[in-house]
């Protein structure tokens, strides 16, 4: 078997190892990039076209204080970021061209500090890591149609996943976001096509299974009854999650709210101990009125997180609030998804936001969601148990990622 | 009595009862203002030389001959003058004229010599030095500098002060000119006053064959009215020599990277009908196979072996001199154009574009048209390009030589596209520039300056919307009209000139337009826009060698097609798009000895304010890239520049430019927050250059005679930049400081018949780049034969 490993190691397509090298500025431990803090954010200042501009990984001492860039590292525009304990994954950017590899960073309270790297293949478009152990992980690539098997440690290549024989109309299936169960992992097949778009003739949800061990697809399974499509945005972790119960769900996007003629967007559910979609359990929510708006009904989730109990914390896209431009319309409100009993509940105090924001994380019980709004940005907390709202950090950029240590 | 000497007396009778006349009224009128006519000819055989310069010392004006050599100074009081006449090989001679002396010929006759360069330094006085006398901040490149060089244009632009050249390739790649920090469609190009800008994708700056520039005029700030107004922020102006009767130039260049370039241009005057005809043609290919470091994938060499260029120019011209008209000229050009597409990312193997252009241009010249003393100027260009852009292979290759297959099934191996193309893109375009100068009298004179342009775009793309499933590229119909009235005022001694414009902007355009995102019907386009501007320059001579230069203006441009259309594959539409506007103010120092002192030393110092709004940049984005307004900026900057003939036999220059460019938005579009970058220097644009050389030259160095020898030196050196915005001691995406050296030869033989030119680019094969992660060739040679027959 480790001879096995080894061989698909070597053959790994235009995967290049490159050794945990560090320069010497950056393993001084009195000035890390990054900076000093606990919180970690990537602070976004786009162009005015929203598709194009320039992103910084910046820690934050506290809530209150200044966001100070000066020693941030910059990263890929809207680089896409995965987090598991003190690791901090930095995947290339989509936007805009930019070094071809992904960097693993260990934080601190005093930085950031490098400490391997992949090349990657451009194109392949890799937007996270599910980790599945210490010395296993899953890297989708979105452009090529595969997974690949990583060492998460030293992001070694171990093997690779093709899923080419599961992609509709074109080359790639586009695997965007998995969690795994029962010693499987569910993988999202997004199924876009060439304008990043579900394919008008194939709206349906479909996920491979995949086994942990054997690296091998088991199955895949498809929801094709509600019409829902694109489960999970690729960089999204909280997009799939696992109730109190083990049940999965998945928040599906749709169209993103900017095709009126197909706003379906939702929920769909393979239950604990089953590889099966559970269709009686799907929920369209473009059907619901959001509490606390004008009427608006959501047309695409953008992020979630569930938060307990049957709810999960999200931003919904709603196409009253549409502009012309999908990188800066501030057409992303956060709410409280209830999904035991089908409500959507707006959470006031917390600004529209442009989709470079939206980030959601959880420390000590409460929500922070990171929003861009026309007159009021940065990081809003959210106590579920009172439903107060307080503006926690202000910044004038955009938040695309935040995570509190 | 020759022929040619026939005629020229002829031509100097005909212009002496002209001038008899004028003196004839003068005497009934003492202080009316009346004009030197005579001719310039060559004392040996008699034939006439066009472009020769006179200059009259007491006023400090001058003129240039025209094909006959016929010159004439207008509107100047009565009095004693001393005219100066000056030609490139020809000793200069002097003629005093009393303008009450109405009998009197002015021809004057130049010896021809064997050349010395520090006399044509002098006698290059001419042409550069009437331009720099100009209102506007101006640099001009002479003859003199370009004469047997083997550089391209780019490259004697990216010399001058506060002039860059952002270029992402080897030769034919995708270049952009930056004037004092503006760049791309805004500074205007032109040839010979007609608008390029629009043609840009088959006619570069790199397409004009050096040694058919007499000169190149760079306007920085104002540009004057003559061009147009389609320009803002800055110009070049490429002036086009003149030729003697008969005329035969051939030169071939070969460079490293197996570059060749073959040139050609052929005239004939034909003086008794009156008609010069002209050939000329070139044609260009480039392998561009410089190895360059991968900007992805460190210690990776990348031999680039997808990036051939080849390019065919044919142009001709037919010019009457002798009908109503003054000047009637038309030229056709044909321009065909085939680039591959080479991968700094990926390997790309089989992407490449393909185009073709037809230009047509009819010029028109009458002075004293209609009425005495109206100048009436007319161009006319037609345009019908075609423009291919092939992408269909169906995987693409990373450096290891893996293959993958592309994102559709249909193609399209350029990373970033997901969506095949084999687009055939044809427009139609027409430009026409008017121009009427009415000169009231020797002080005052009125500018009427129109320019018209349309374009006619006509998109097809099958196989693209295949891959997309819809159509994004639609027919498009644009229209222009920039229309501008100047007052020009002089001071009777010309110590002081004023040059005010008011600009009135118009455009329409009408197209389609289809999300890419969602499929909703088809959405028609009709836009009509309108603006004004104007400006003001200003010169006043202190001393004989002293001069302060004075500008201000609030220019508008309005989007070129491509701009506002996108270019119907990975340029996107963007119909939103406003005018750029510019306030700006010059102010500057001339102190100028040329022609005054052997050192003919020239020092120039001009500092310059600029607040653009709605400035237009490109930019890059998941789906292609776009056009953009991007808010406001200003400029402050400085340049500096010197030159002078050190020894008689030592040439050097230096100049400095420092532009400071800076975000001032005080919110981000649409918001109320404050702009995070606001007070931070704009990104991706130069902020500091310099650039110095060294010419030594010698008449005979190495016996014989009639031999030329320059040796020459330029050094070059760009500041580091940022590719965004400055907020971090971590900013990684940065365009290194280049510091490079050019060494170089020409020797000629036969009078300056026969020409061997040699060249070594970046000497030190320093790593260089302009573009954020486009490199470019290290050091490259190049030789280059020339002859002239004349």
């Amino acid at each position: 078997m480790k001879k096995t490993l080894l061989f698909s190691a070597a053959a790994l397509s235009g995967m290049t190892l490159i050794l945990a090298a560090c320069d010497k500025e950056e393993t001084d431990s009195n000035n890390l990039p990054g900076g000093k803090g606990h919180i970690l954010i990537e602070s976004t200042i786009k162009n005015d076209d929203g598709a194009s501009g320039a992103s910084y990984l910046v820690q934050v001492e506290d809530f209150g204080k200044e966001i100070k860039l000066d020693n941030a590292l910059q990263v890929g525009f809207s680089s896409t970021i995965s987090t598991y304990g003190n690791d901090v994954y930095v995947f290339p950017s989509e936007m805009i061209r930019s070094n071809q590899e992904i960097v693993r960073y260990v934080r601190s309270e005093e930085g950031l500090t490098r400490v391997a790297a992949m090349q990657i293949t451009p194109g392949s478009s890799p937007y996270s890591l599910i980790k599945a152990s210490d010395s296993k992980g899953f890297i989708p690539l979105y452009g090529l149609g595969k997974v690949i098997v990583v060492d998460p440690m030293t992001l070694e290549p171990l093997n690779e996943i093709d899923l080419a024989q599961f992609a509709h109309s074109d080359q790639s299936a586009d695997p965007a976001m998995g969690i795994i169960r029962d010693g499987k992992l569910f993988l999202t097949l997004d199924q876009v096509g060439p304008t990043w778009m579900p394919f008008e003739d194939y709206r349906q949800v479909d996920v491979v299974v995949i086994d942990v061990n054997a690296c091998k697809v088991d199955k895949m399974i498809s929801e094709t009854t509600t019409g829902l499509s694109f489960p999970t945005r690729p960089f999204l972790p909280g997009m799939i999650f696992m109730n109190e119960s083990n049940d999965i769900y998945i928040a599906c996007c749709g169209n993103f709210g900017y095709d009126k003629t197909y706003v379906k967007n939702g929920f769909v559910c393979i239950p604990a101990g089953s590889t099966e979609f559970d269709t009686s359990r799907s929920w369209d929510l473009s059907g619901t009125v959001i509490e606390g708006t004008d009427g608006y009904k959501p047309a695409s989730i953008y992020n979630s997180l569930y938060i307990g109990n049957g709810k999960v914390a999200a931003f919904v896209a709603c196409t009253e609030l549409n502009g012309d431009n999908p990188y800066t319309s501030h057409n992303s409100i956060a709410v409280v998804i209830d999904l035991n009993n089908k409500t959507v509940k707006r959470i006031q105090g917390i600004p529209d936001t442009d989709p470079h924001s939206g980030s959601i994380c959880e420390f000590n019980g409460k929500f922070y969601f990171s929003a861009y709004g026309v007159n009021a940005s940065g990081v809003f907390s959210y106590d579920p148990a009172t439903g107060a709202v307080e503006h926690v950090l202000e910044c004038n950029t955009d938040i695309s990622y935040l995570h509190i240590f | 009595m020759n022929t040619l000497n026939l005629r020229r007396s002829l031509a100097t009778v005909l212009l002496l009862v002209a001038y008899s006349s004028g003196t004839m009224a003068g005497n009934e009128n003492a202080n009316k203002e009346i004009d030197i006519i005579g001719t310039v000819f060559d004392a040996n055989d008699n034939s006439p030389l066009a472009g020769a310069t006179i200059y009259i010392e007491e006023l400090q004006d001058g003129v240039i001959t025209d094909t006959e050599g016929v010159f004439r100074i207008k509107n100047i009081p009565d009095g004693t003058y001393t005219l100066k006449a000056q030609f490139i090989g020809y000793r200069p001679s002097e003629k005093t004229v009393r303008t009450d002396k109405g009998s009197r010929s002015n021809d004057i006759g130049l010896a021809p010599e064997a050349l010395s360069l520090s006399e044509v330094i002098i006698s290059e006085k001419s042409q550069a030095r009437l331009l720099r006398e100009q209102a506007m901040p101006v640099s001009v490149i002479s003859m003199q500098q370009l004469q047997g060089t083997v550089s391209d244009v780019q490259s004697i632009l990216a010399k001058t002060v506060g002039v860059t050249v952002r270029a992402t390739g080897g030769l034919g790649s995708a270049s952009r000119l930056s004037v004092r920090g503006l760049e791309g469609k805004r500074i205007g190009f032109f040839i010979d006053e007609t608008p390029m800008n629009d043609q840009s994708d088959f006619v570069d700056l790199n397409d004009i064959p050096v040694d058919m520039i007499d000169r190149i005029e760079i306007y920085k700030g104002v540009v004057p009215a003559k061009f147009g107004g389609s320009a803002m922020g800055g110009a070049v102006n490429i002036v086009i020599k003149e030729y003697p009767e008969r005329y035969a130039d051939v030169s071939y260049l070969r460079e490293s990277y197996n570059t060749n370039r073959f040139q050609t241009v052929l005239k004939k005057n034909d003086r008794k009908l009156g008609m010069v005809y002209g050939i000329g043609g070139g044609y260009t290919y480039a392998a561009n196979d410089y190895t360059m470091e991968s900007p992805y994938i460190k210690g990776l060499k990348i031999r680039r072996d997808h990036d051939a260029y080849r390019k065919v120019m044919m142009g001709g011209s037919i010019k009457a001199y002798k009908w109503w008209f003054d000047e009637v000229e038309l030229e056709p050009v044909y321009v065909n154009t085939f680039h591959e597409i080479q991968g700094i990312e990926t390997d790309i193997r089989h992407a490449h574009s393909k185009s073709q252009g037809y230009l047509l241009n009819l010029k028109l010249v009458k002075d004293d048209f209609l009425v005495e003393g109206l100048d009436f100027d007319m161009s006319t260009a037609l345009a019908y390009t075609q423009y291919n852009m092939i992408d269909t292979a169906r995987s693409y290759y990373d450096w290891n030589g893996q293959a993958h297959a592309t994102p559709s099934v249909y193609g399209g191996e350029i990373i970033g596209n997901r969506y095949a193309t084999d687009s055939d893109n044809r427009k139609f375009s027409l430009i026409n520039k008017l121009y009427i100068e009415y000169l009231i009298n020797k002080r005052h004179s009125l500018v009427f300056n129109s320019l018209i342009q349309t374009a006619d775009g006509r998109p097809s793309d099958e196989l693209k919307i295949k891959s997309l499933g819809k159509q994004v590229d639609f027919d498009s119909r644009m229209r222009s009209w920039v229309v501008g009235l100047t007052y020009d005022l002089r001071s009777l001694d010309q110590r002081f000139l004023s040059s005010l414009t008011g600009r009135y902007y118009w455009y329409g355009m009408d197209t389609q337009y289809e999300n890419l995102y969602v499929t909703v019907p088809v959405e028609d386009i009709s836009l009509r826009k309108k603006s004004a501007g104007f400006s003001e320059a200003m010169r006043y001579r202190i001393t004989p060698g002293l001069m302060a230069k004075l500008s201000g203006g609030y220019d508008v441009r309005i989007p070129a097609e491509n701009e506002l259309l996108g270019d119907g594959s990975t340029i996107a539409p963007s119909e939103q798009l406003m005018p750029e506007r510019n306030l700006s103010f010059n102010a500057g120092l001339l102190y100028d000895l040329t022609g005054l002192h052997p050192s003919n030393l020239q020092v120039e110092v001009n500092g310059y304010y600029m607040h653009v709004d709605d400035m237009i940049r490109f930019v890059k984005g998941i789906l292609g890239a776009q056009y953009q307004n991007f808010g406001e900026m200003r400029t402050i900057g400085v340049e500096a520049e010197v030159k002078a003939d050190m020894l008689s036999w030592l040439y050097g220059y230096a100049n400095v430019t420092y532009q400071d460019l800076r975000d001032t938005r005080d919110h981000e579009a649409g918001k109320d927050l404050p702009n995070p970058t606001k007070g931070k220097r704009m990104p991706n644009i130069p902020y500091f250059m310099a650039n110095g050389g060294l010419e030594f030259h010698k008449e005979n160095l190495f016996g014989g005679k009639g031999q030329n020898t320059r040796f020459f030196a330029d050094a070059s050196f760009v500041e580091e930049y940022f590719y965004d915005f400055e907020l971090t001691k971590n900013e990684k995406r940065r365009i290194p400081r280049s510091f490079t050296v050019d060494l170089g030869f020409e020797h000629s033989f036969f009078d300056q018949r026969l020409y061997i030119s040699g060249k070594i680019k970046n000497v030190a094969d320093a790593k260089v780049i302009s573009e954020y992660n486009c490199p470019l060739p290290g050091r490259t040679l190049g030789v280059k034969l020339r002859y002239i027959l004349r």
